[in-house]
C-alpha cells in the first residue's frame, strides 16, 4: 500500500488532532484514578453531556460562547454530583475498585439513555467559521487545527496547575499518600471532589471539541471512554507524559487505520495495539515512573 | 438508618427461624415447583426462567475469579460468545451436538488459558482492560469475518434435540429441565470446589499475596486457573445457549453482555455460590418487569445497579446468609 | 542534662481516659496522659503496645471509642486530622508518609499548604539550614532518599507551619546507629525554638536521656510516669525496658 504525501499530512494531522483531544478525556481519567483510585468507567459521559447540553442551549437560541460556559460549569457540577451521590458511598469498603468501576457503568447507562431519550441519533455542534488554508493541496479547515491547540493548551494548564498550585500540588499529594497529605492539613474530601470536577471539566472540554469537528451520539461516551481506558493502560497508569504520549499514538494509529484500511477496523486496530503493549510490556509503555 | 437496614427490618427475624425449623419442608416445596413449573407458566416466562439458569451458571465465572481470587476479569461476555459460536461451527462440521457442547467447553477453556497466560501477569485495572478489549477484539471480529461468522446478520443455532423428542415433549420444556439440572450441577461442583483447599488458597491469595507465597500457594498458578476456570463456565453455558436460543449475533456477546454476567454474580453475592439463582433472576427479571415502561427502562436499570451495589455489596446470598447464621 | 528548662506547667496536650482500637480489637484503655509547654516527653514501651495508636488518635487519624483530647485547653477531640496541624499540632508518622513520586521541595512546599505559603521562604530556610542535605537534594524524588534522609525530611515537611506541638514516632526507626546522636540533637535544636515535643522511641535509654519526663506505655496503658532522669535511675524500669537498649 502506498501513502501519498497528501495522504500522510492529513493522516498526521488528523491523528495529532483526535489524539490531543482524547488526551483530554484520558488526563481526566487518569487524574480520578490516581487520586480516588476510581475506575471511571462514566469518564466519557462527561464528553457527551456537555456536548449535548451545548447543543441543546444552541438550540434554543443561546449564543454559541454562553452555551460553552454554562456546559463546562455543567459538566464540573455533574462531576462534583458523581462524587457526592455515588462514589463516596463507597469509601471504605472492600473492593472499592470493583463496587466503583461497576457504578460507574451504572452512571453511563443512565446518562447514555437520558441523551438518548432527550436528543435522539446524531448531533453536532456548530464551530465558528474561522476560515480554512491550503495545505498540500487540500483545503484545511481552520477550526481543526485550533480545536488541538485548545487541546494542547489545556494540557499544557493542568500540568502547570499540578506543578505550581497548591491544589494542584495537593492533589497529586492526596494521589501520592493521602494519610501523608491528611496529616500536613489536606482535606482530602474535598480534594477528592475538586479532582472529580476538574477532571469532568478537562474531559468536558473534549467534548465541546470533539462535537464540532464530529458528531455526537449518545454512544460517543462510551467509545470516547473505552478510548481512554486504553490510552492510560497503553500509556501506564499515573504518568501524565505516558498519557500524553499514548494518546497521540492511539489517535494515529486511528486515523492511519481509518484512511487506509477502513473505518471498520478501527477499535481492531486499537485494541490490537493495546493488546500487543500490554502483552510486551504489562506496567504500559512508561509504567513505573512519572 | 439506611434503606439496607430498613429492608432488613421489613423481614421479621421470626420469618428465618419458621424456614429453619421448616427446612425439609420448604426445600421439597421449592423443589415441586422448579419440576412443575414448565406446566404452570406460559412459554415466554418459561423461556425466561430456562435463560435464569444460564445466568446463574455464568455468574460463578465472576463469582470464582473476582469474588474469590480479587481478579477483575470483564471477557466473560466473549467466552459465553466463543462458547456459543463454536458450538455451531462445531454441528455445521458434522459433529453431533452433544459433543459440539463438550468441545465447545474445552476450546473457550484453552482460549481463555491462552489469554490468560500473558494476562494473569497483570493484575487490576490493567487486568481489567486487557480482558475487557479480548471481549470488544472478540465482537468486532465476528463483525469484521462475515463469511465465517454471519457477521452483524448472526447465524442460526441447530437444536439439541432430535424431532422423535421434541414431537413428544416440548423443546422450551426440555431445554428448562435440561438447565435446571445442569445449573444444579454447576452449584454442587462450586459449592465443593470453593469450599476446598481451592477456595481457600484462592481467597488466601486474595486478601494477602505475600503470606499465600509464604505458604507454598504457587499464586500465579492458581490466578490462571481461576481465569481457565472461568473460560470453561462460559463456554459451557455458550454452548447450552446457541441451540436453546436457536440464533446468535455479535451484539449478544459485547461489554453489556459481559456486565449482566457480573451483576448476576454481583446481586447474588460474589462469595456465595448459592446466591447464584437469585443473581440469574434478577438480570433476567428486572428488565422483563420493567419492559412496561420500554423508553426509560434503561434508566432504572442504571439507577438499581449503582442502589444494590451501595445498600446490598453482598448481594442477596450473602443477606441471606448473613440472617441464617444469626 | 538539664533539667530546668523553659517548662512551665501549663499543659500545650492532654488526653482524658482515652480508649481506641481497630476494629473489634482495642488497643488502648483509659490511657491519660498530658505534655507539658516547652517539655520533651518520651514515650517508650514494647512493641505492640500501642504507642503509635496513641499518636494516631492525638493526630485524630482515628477517632477514640471514648475520653478527649484537649489542645491547650481547647477540646479537640472531634476535630479531623487536616484542621489540627491549624492548632499547632504536628505528627511525623511512623511511616513517614512522604510524597514519595514528589520532589524533596515539593515536599517541603506542601508542608506549607495548610498556611498557603505564608512566610514560606524563611521557613524552607530554616528546615534547609537544620537539614542542610535536603538543600543538596532538593530536585530528587523523595521515594530515593536513603532512611536517615527521608526522616529529615518528614521532620522538615512538618517545620513548614507555624507549629507549636511536635510528636515524632520512633524517628530512629530505620536509620544507621551513628546517625541516631546528630537526629537527637536536631530534635533538642527543635526544642529549643520553643516547639513542645512527645518522642516515641524503642531506643529507650537515648531518649530518655535527651526528655524532660518519659512515660512507659504497656498494653494500652500508661503504667509510669515521671521526670526522664529519674526513670534513668529506677531499677525496676531499668531491668525490664532499658535492660538490652
Ligand atoms: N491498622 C491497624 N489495624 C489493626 N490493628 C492494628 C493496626 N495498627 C496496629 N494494630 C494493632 O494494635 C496494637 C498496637 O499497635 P501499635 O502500632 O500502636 O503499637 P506500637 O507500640 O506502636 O508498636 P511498635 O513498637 O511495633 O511500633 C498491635 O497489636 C497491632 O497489631
Ligand atoms: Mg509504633
Amino acid at each position: 500500500m502506498v501513502v501519498s504525501i497528501e495522504q500522510l499530512v492529513f493522516i498526521v494531522g488528523n491523528g495529532l488532532i483526535f489524539g490531543s483531544i482524547l488526551a483530554l478525556v484520558a488526563v481526566g481519567l487518569s487524574l480520578i484514578f490516581g487520586v480516588l483510585d476510581v475506575p471511571n468507567f462514566a469518564q466519557g459521559e462527561f464528553a457527551s453531556v456537555t456536548g449535548f447540553v451545548i447543543v441543546g442551549l444552541v438550540g434554543l437560541g443561546i449564543g454559541l460562547v454562553p452555551s460553552i460556559i454554562a456546559g463546562i460549569v455543567f459538566a464540573f457540577v455533574a462531576g462534583v454530583a458523581v462524587e457526592r451521590l455515588v462514589i463516596s458511598k463507597f469509601y471504605g469498603r472492600d473492593e472499592f475498585l470493583l463496587l466503583t468501576f461497576f457504578a460507574t457503568f451504572g452512571i453511563t447507562i443512565i446518562s447514555e439513555n437520558v441523551l438518548r431519550q432527550m436528543f435522539g441519533g446524531f448531533r453536532q455542534i456548530p464551530g465558528p467559521d474561522i476560515g480554512s488554508i491550503v495545505v498540500a493541496g487540500t483545503s484545511v479547515n481552520l477550526l481543526r487545527p485550533a480545536a488541538g491547540a485548545i487541546a494542547v493548551g489545556m494540557l499544557i494548564g493542568l500540568y502547570i496547575f499540578t506543578r505550581y498550585t497548591y491544589m494542584g500540588l495537593a492533589m497529586r499529594a492526596v494521589a501520592d499518600d493521602r494519610r501523608g497529605a491528611e496529616m500536613i492539613g489536606v482535606n482530602y474530601e474535598r480534594i477528592y471532589m475538586l479532582t472529580f470536577g476538574i477532571g469532568a471539566v478537562l474531559t468536558g472540554i473534549s467534548g465541546v471539541l470533539y462535537g464540532m469537528l464530529f458528531t455526537l451520539s449518545p454512544t460517543s461516551g462510551v467509545a470516547l471512554t473505552a478510548f481512554a481506558f486504553t490510552i492510560v493502560v497503553v500509556g501506564g497508569v499515573g504518568s501524565f507524559f505516558g498519557t500524553i504520549l499514548a494518546s497521540l499514538l492511539i489517535g494515529l494509529v486511528d486515523s492511519f487505520t481509518a484512511t487506509m484500511v477502513g473505518s471498520r477496523w478501527r477499535f481492531f486496530a486499537i485494541f490490537a495495539v493495546l493488546f500487543i503493549v500490554l502483552v510486551l510490556r504489562p506496567e504500559g509503555l512508561r509504567g513505573g515512573s512519572t | 438508618m439506611s434503606r439496607f437496614e430498613m429492608l432488613e427490618r421489613m423481614v421479621d427475624n421470626r420469618l428465618f427461624d419458621t424456614i429453619k425449623a421448616h427446612q425439609t419442608t420448604i426445600g421439597a416445596v421449592v423443589v415441586a415447583i422448579a419440576v412443575l413449573i414448565p406446566f404452570l407458566v406460559p412459554s415466554a416466562l418459561l423461556f425466561d426462567l430456562t435463560l435464569v439458569f444460564i445466568y446463574g451458571m455464568l455468574a460463578f465465572s465472576a463469582i470464582l475469579p473476582i469474588g474469590y481470587a480479587g481478579q477483575l476479569i470483564l471477557a466473560q461476555g466473549a467466552f459465553f460468545g466463543v462458547g456459543a459460536y463454536s458450538f455451531v461451527k462445531l454441528t455445521e462440521a458434522g459433529l453431533p451436538p452433544v459433543v459440539a457442547i463438550l468441545v465447545a467447553t474445552v476450546f473457550t477453556g484453552v482460549v481463555a488459558y491462552l489469554l490468560g497466560k500473558p494476562a494473569t501477569r497483570a493484575s487490576g485495572i490493567y487486568l481489567g482492560i486487557i480482558t475487557l478489549a479480548f471481549n470488544e477484539l472478540f465482537v468486532n471480529f465476528l463483525e469484521l469475518f462475515p463469511d465465517f461468522t454471519g457477521g452483524s446478520t448472526g447465524l442460526s443455532a441447530p437444536s439439541l434435540f432430535p424431532s422423535v423428542m421434541t414431537g413428544m415433549i416440548p423443546g422450551d420444556v426440555l431445554y428448562y429441565y435440561l438447565l435446571l439440572l445442569v445449573y444444579i450441577g454447576t452449584v454442587v461442583f462450586f459449592y465443593r470446589l470453593l469450599h476446598s483447599e481451592f477456595g481457600w488458597a484462592l481467597l488466601t491469595i486474595k486478601e494477602d499475596p505475600v503470606l499465600a507465597e509464604s505458604i507454598g500457594i504457587d499464586a500465579q498458578r492458581y490466578r490462571l486457573l481461576s481465569f481457565t476456570s472461568a473460560g470453561l463456565i462460559c463456554g459451557l453455558a455458550g454452548g447450552l445457549f446457541a441451540p436453546f436460543n436457536g440464533y446468535l449475533s455479535p451484539p449478544m456477546f459485547d461489554l453489556h453482555r459481559t456486565i449482566d454476567i457480573i451483576l448476576a454474580g454481583v446481586a447474588g453475592g460474589l462469595t456465595t455460590p448459592i446466591g447464584s439463582i437469585f443473581g440469574g433472576l434478577i438480570v433476567v427479571l428486572v428488565p422483563e418487569v420493567l419492559r412496561f415502561i420500554a423508553e426509560i427502562r434503561l434508566i432504572i436499570y442504571g439507577v438499581l445497579l449503582i442502589l444494590l451495589l451501595m445498600y446490598l455489596p453482598e448481594g442477596i446470598g450473602g443477606w441471606l446468609r448473613e440472617k441464617w447464621e444469626q | 542534662m538539664d533539667s530546668e528548662k523553659h517548662t512551665s506547667e501549663r499543659n500545650a496536650l492532654e488526653a482524658n481516659e482515652i480508649s481506641a482500637g481497630y476494629g473489634e480489637a482495642q488497643v488502648l484503655r483509659d490511657l491519660s496522659f498530658e505534655l507539658q509547654e516547652g517539655e520533651i516527653l518520651s514515650i517508650v514501651g514494647p512493641n505492640g503496645a500501642g504507642k503509635t495508636t496513641l499518636m494516631r488518635v492525638l493526630m485524630g487519624l482515628i477517632g477514640p471509642t471514648n475520653g478527649s483530647v484537649r489542645l491547650y485547653g481547647d477540646q479537640i477531640t472531634d476535630l479531623p486530622a487536616h484542621e489540627r496541624l491549624g492548632h499547632g499540632l504536628a505528627l511525623v508518622s511512623e511511616e513517614r508518609n512522604l510524597f514519595r513520586e514528589m520532589s524533596v521541595k515539593e515536599n517541603l512546599v506542601m508542608g506549607s499548604y495548610s498556611e498557603r505559603g505564608k512566610n514560606r521562604g524563611e521557613r524552607l530556610e530554616r528546615v534547609f539550614d537544620l537539614f542542610p542535605r535536603l538543600e543538596e537534594r532538593q530536585d530528587q524524588h523523595a521515594g530515593t532518599l536513603s532512611g536517615g534522609e527521608a526522616q529529615m525530611l518528614a521532620i522538615g515537611r512538618s517545620l513548614m507551619t507555624d507549629i507549636r506541638i511536635l510528636m515524632l514516632d520512633e524517628p530512629s526507626l530505620g536509620l544507621a546507629p551513628k546517625l541516631v546522636p546528630e537526629l537527637f540533637d536536631k530534635i533538642r535544636e527543635i526544642n529549643d525554638d520553643g516547639i513542645s515535643i512527645v518522642l516515641v522511641e524503642q531506643r529507650a535509654q537515648e531518649a530518655l536521656q535527651l526528655a524532660d519526663s518519659g512515660c512507659l506505655l504497656e498494653n494500652g496503658a500508661i503504667v509510669h510516669r515521671g521526670a526522664a532522669a529519674e526513670m534513668l535511675d529506677d531499677e525496676d524500669v531499668i531491668e525490664k525496658y532499658l535492660g538490652g537498649a
